[in-house]
């Protein structure tokens, strides 16, 4: 566990403030449009 | 799916025009952002894994994708003065209205299912499409069918995919709000602000 936060802690002291911020509005933007669109199941209609 | 593309699209766009106006590129900051994952998480166990859909009665389903769009108005209205908020607001706000009206499940019509190569034995009138959020029924019975998925992609993509108008709008608002700068909305308002006091 220690290991596992020490290596959390090591990759955002690397990944600046401004790239964390992105990743973040990214992930939001990929959830909103999974829960709020409704196109057909994944994506391909007969595909599933 | 279709629409994590228009994420992708609007990323590139909004690095290009930040990389040709010389800024570094940094969208405006959503507020709010863990209504997203209250919304989306039992969307996700519903429609996208297929350990937890299968288990889940279709009974269920016009509740959770209703529950989960109602969570995603709040969080729209709660970011409305972000510039391109209200262009998705107005696509969700598209899909809810015929998922409502069409007992918590977004239409699909036999016509569309035919023109996309959709076997026959993979659907029935009234029933749910898969796993998906749509239920098949013929046009006359489907309550604003325009605003249902009645959209295709041209055949010359290799992607068969059904989507709405609401959905369209959905997109637009994505690449419309990663357009936005946040570096360079920051550098205008300095600037207004720096004449008002010099005035």
């Amino acid at each position: 566990m220690n290991k596992l936060s020490s290596k959390v802690k090591f990759f955002l002291s690397r990944a600046d403030n401004r790239t964390v911020r992105l990743l973040v509005t990214l992930l939001s933007l990929v959830l909103f449009v999974l829960a709020a669109g409704a196109p057909d199941g994944m994506g391909g209609v007969g595909m599933q | 799916m279709i629409l994590v593309f228009a994420v992708a699209i609007g990323l590139a766009a909004g690095f290009i025009r930040a990389k040709l106006k010389g800024e570094p590129y940094q969208p405006i900051d959503l507020k709010y952002v863990w209504l997203l994952l209250v919304a989306t998480l039992p969307q996700v166990l519903a429609f996208f894994l297929p350990a937890t859909r299968e288990r889940i009665p279709n009974p269920w389903i016009p509740f959770i994708l209703i529950g989960s769009q109602l969570i995603l108005l709040i969080f729209v209205w709660l970011n409305r003065k972000i510039p391109g908020m209200w262009v998705l607001g107005l696509g969700l706000l598209l899909n809810l209205a015929v998922i409502s009206l069409n007992g918590g499940w977004m239409p699909i019509s036999l016509e569309t299912l035919e023109s996309q190569g959709a076997p026959q034995s993979s659907w029935q009138i009234g029933s749910r499409h898969g796993y998906s959020k749509d239920i098949v029924l013929t046009r006359e019975s489907t309550t604003l069918w325009i605003l249902s998925d009645i959209l295709t992609l041209p055949k010359w993509i290799p992607y068969r995919v059904a989507f709405s108008i609401g959905d369209v709008f959905i997109a637009l608002g994505v690449i419309g709000y990663l357009l936005q700068n946040d570096r360079s909305m920051q550098k205008n308002k300095f600037i207004s602000n720096k004449g008002e006091i010099k005035s």
